[in-house]
């Protein structure tokens, strides 16, 4: 689906580059998470996924199409990215104009349009604020619109640069549930940018950047095993898994390392407690 | 938020007026603007005074806030009046005042102006009270669409004014912001010689600019990951449609507009 | 410095068709040199509320009362006053920065304030060693750098004015964890070894309750209750019906007293307390 192949990036009178020789391979229908420290270069690898960077050497391909000035419109069809900041990603005067806009740039026929933008606000059960003004709107509505307005588009690929730091956690709860529900039933490809890490252990895989290389790409239960060498990359290891780093030193452990506090509470129950 | 002046203001209604389309009531306007300067009768201003208040009242804007919101206008039509009446030089001589030789003709002829006036600031203010400014925009996309052949970027003006309209308020809340922010810092920008007022605007204008300028970079990369390719060739999902009560508004405007025309003509 | 609001009502836009009650019937006191955090959803008047703790906003009528100043009513000149003695960083402070250098950043208040400039220069170092940059940022543009740093000179910008109250509006949002910590430390820190109270403002419920020592909770521009961290953890229930997430721990303590029976105390929920009632549970055996 997605392939980097030697890529190397560095921005327009910077002296050193954000990556150098980075490969990497996204299969269809992952769900792979980029966490890192600020500065890692995590978003400048959401914006080569989708031509808002191109690489300064080495190949990004699309669906085996290649990331050009010239293919990149294509690919964004493909491609679609939710931004960090709510407020900077409204581009249309209401809820509808904003989903609309989208499909307005691939010039959908209007009947199409209203098919599709009803369909995607009920999937990210915006429905009831069609009408509504983004100034009317709080932070996680906002996403939730920027996520419809994707949605419409019918990508194959969403990407997420850190599209849950800016909300309060009602907001972000309910922005994960619904990329969780996206990706179960439509089978899209789901990127996520985070330095949250609980958001990260929901996804299929977890590839951690450091000072523009690779530092760690597998499942999230052997990365949060990683414990406390998470610090060494300016990462906060969540709270079951510094529960469970006490546990193991006292030899109590579990099957596999826990992903979140029921899966551990479980577990301890039934190895140990059940009669 | 300042709320002292309310020319540009929407407040969301249900009324006859709110539900017109936008095009009706631009053209109404122009149509009444029209007829305020073809006629110089006295008893059709109380005519006119009539239709405004009806507009007013059929708008369900409570006329309190429209007096209140519009204070600054009514110094300029007071003043414009006493202007009239001071300096205007035809007719009969009535009295003096302090030297100055009253005529009736400058009651008459400051009545008039500043009659248009206000009737012209009121009408105005209630198009934008009750029309969202992106039908404002659609409306006027619409007037001008036969100059896209000449080749001016009517669409891309379009998509400009609606942007514009769209960071209004957050802009607004950004310079609220800024402002409070500095202030909190010690920064007091309205006291003191002008010259210091204006040097102690740059901490509130710098970060706006900066800040407008990250916005504009952002929000055209978010436009461009969206596939936002240029104004042209795109499809459009807003419309506005002309219903049968707008036809009938705009016929009896036209209507009477004219035979105001004749009559007084 | 002891803040108190009584009866505070605030209204934006009164007797307009756009009126909106921001806040309403407010009556609590942060104690001086309390570590006060007033949490509530976005939109439940937190940032009306904090706008009152220096006068930028005064009560629509009730009364708030800080140190010897009291609001409504107060002219300019103790008005400024007020401001010096309490600091304000709003959330995002990195968009207030505008000077050439971090230095006139820093300045900036002080002379605003007409405080001892040349006294305060050779504090410059340390106020940047405070929040985590060093003296080398001194003579840098504000904009050539990174927006963590940014908001750690904004934040230094308030911090030099040494003010008894410090106010701050989610001063962590954006950072990395690591960055996220070492404000929270430094705002202990200012607190405990500073005396300074300290006032934050957030929806974090985790900042919130491993920081503060008073919870001011607010709901709908109400005031839903005034309450310790330690009492917080019992009404779980209660705070996610007024939208507030509880932090992990809490969550994670809740889950394993239904689940496995463990004897919960009521102290507060660390990693080290939470693992030891595991190992004491689960040393109890299956026959407890």
């Amino acid at each position: 689906m997605i392939e980097l192949e030697q890529v190397s990036f560095r921005y327009q009178n910077e002296a050193s580059h954000v990556f150098e020789n980075l490969n990497l391979t996204i299969e269809q229908g992952e769900w792979v998470a980029i966490v890192g420290r600020n500065g890692s270069g995590k978003s400048t690898l959401a914006k080569l996924l989708n031509g808002l960077c191109l690489a300064t050497s080495g190949v990004v391909r699309v669906n085996h199409t290649v990331i050009t000035s010239e293919s990149k419109h294509q690919v964004r069809t493909q491609i679609g990215m939710v931004f960090q900041n709510p407020e900077n990603q409204f581009v249309g005067t209401t809820v509808a104009d904003d989903v609309a806009f989208g499909l307005e740039n691939l010039a959908v026929p209007r009947d199409t349009m209203i098919k599709r933008i009803d369909q995607s606000l009920e999937q990210v059960d915006m429905t009831a604020y069609k009408n509504h003004e983004p100034s009317r709107l709080s932070g996680g509505q906002k996403q939730r619109v920027a996520l419809a307005s994707v949605l419409a588009m019918q990508p194959e690929v969403i990407v997420l640069d850190e599209a849950t730091s800016m909300l309060d956690p009602i907001g972000k709860e309910q922005v994960l549930s619904i990329i969780q529900e996206l990706h179960e039933q439509l089978d899209v490809t789901v990127i996520m940018v985070t330095h949250d890490l609980n958001e990260a252990a929901l996804a299929d895989r977890v590839i951690t950047l450091n000072e523009g290389t690779v530092w760690f790409d597998g499942k999230p239960r052997e990365f949060l095993e990683k414990g406390d060498q998470l610090h060494e990359v300016g990462l906060e290891p969540p709270f079951v898994t510094k529960v469970y780093q006490q546990l193991s030193r006292q030899s109590i452990t579990v099957t596999q390392e826990p992903l979140h506090y029921e899966e551990l509470v479980d577990e301890l129950w039934r190895l140990y407690l059940k009669t | 938020m300042k709320q002292s002046f309310i020319l540009g203001q929407y407040i969301p209604r249900d009324s006859f007026i709110h539900r017109l389309d936008p095009r009706t009531k631009i053209i109404s306007l122009i149509l009444f603007v029209i007829t305020m300067f073809v006629i110089d009768r006295l008893f059709i201003y109380s005519l006119l005074y009539g239709f405004v208040l009806g507009c007013v009242l059929l708008s369900t804007i409570p006329i309190t806030y429209l007096i209140k919101g519009l204070k600054p206008v009514w110094w300029l039509v007071v003043i414009t009046f006493i202007f009239h009446v001071l300096f205007q030089r035809d007719g009969e001589a009535l009295f003096d005042v302090f030297g100055f030789i009253i005529y009736d003709q400058g009651f008459i002829q400051g009545g008039e102006i500043a009659s248009r006036l206000l009737l012209m600031i009121v009408m105005a203010t209630l198009l934008t009270l009750t029309t969202p400014p992106l039908a404002i925009t659609d409306a006027m996309r619409w007037f001008l669409a036969p100059l896209t052949r000449l080749g001016l970027p009517i669409n891309e003006l379009a998509i400009m004014m609606a942007i514009s309209l769209r960071l209004i308020p957050t802009m607004t809340e950004e310079m609220d912001k800024i402002s409070k922010a500095q202030a909190a810092r010690g920064l007091d920008y309205t006291r003191g010689r002008l010259r210091d007022r204006l040097k102690a605007l740059l901490p509130l204008l710098i970060p706006l600019f900066i800040s407008a300028f990250k916005r504009a970079e952002a929000l055209a990369m978010a436009m461009e990951a969206r596939g936002y390719q240029g104004a042209d060739h795109r499809t459009s999902y807003r419309q506005i449609a002309f219903r049968t009560m707008d036809y009938i508004i705009v016929c009896l405007m036209t209507t009477a507009t004219v035979s105001i025309y004749l009559m007084t003509g | 410095m002891e803040i108190v609001f009584e009866d505070v009502d605030y209204i934006y836009q009164p007797n307009t068709p756009l009126e909106h009650v921001a806040l309403q019937d407010l009556s609590f006191t942060i104690p001086s040199q309390s570590f006060t955090a007033i949490v509530g959803r976005t939109g439940s008047g937190k940032s009306t509320l904090l706008q009152q703790l220096n006068g930028l906003l005064q009560p629509t009528s009730g009364t708030v009362t800080i140190g010897n100043t009291r609001l409504p009513g107060v002219k300019a000149k103790p008005l400024k006053e007020l401001r010096r003695r309490v600091g304000l960083v709003f959330q995002y402070p990195e968009h207030q920065l505008f000077e050439e250098t971090v230095k006139q950043e820093l300045l900036f208040g002080p002379k605003n304030f007409g405080l001892d400039l040349a006294q305060l220069e050779a504090q410059l170092p340390q106020v940047l060693q405070d929040v985590g940059l060093d003296e080398s940022f001194l003579e840098r543009s504000p904009f050539t750098l990174s927006g963590g740093q940014m908001k750690r000179v904004a934040l230094a910008s308030v911090l030099i004015l040494d003010s008894e109250v410090l106010v701050l509006d989610e001063p962590t949002a954006g950072l990395d964890p690591v960055g996220k910590k070492q404000l929270l430390q430094l705002f202990r820190y200012l607190n405990e070894e500073k005396g300074k109270t300290v006032v934050l403002v957030t929806h974090n419920m985790e900042d919130a309750m491993a920081y503060a020592d008073q919870l001011v909770v607010l709901n709908d521009g109400c005031i839903d209750r005034v309450t310790s961290p330690k009492h917080l953890i019992e009404k779980r229930d209660q705070l996610e019906a007024i939208g507030l997430a509880p932090p992990e721990s809490i969550k994670f303590v809740d889950y394993m007293k239904q689940t496995l029976d463990v004897n919960w105390n009521g102290h507060e929920a660390t990693v080290v307390t939470v693992s030891q009632a595991l190992i004491n549970r689960i040393k109890a055996g299956a026959n407890k």
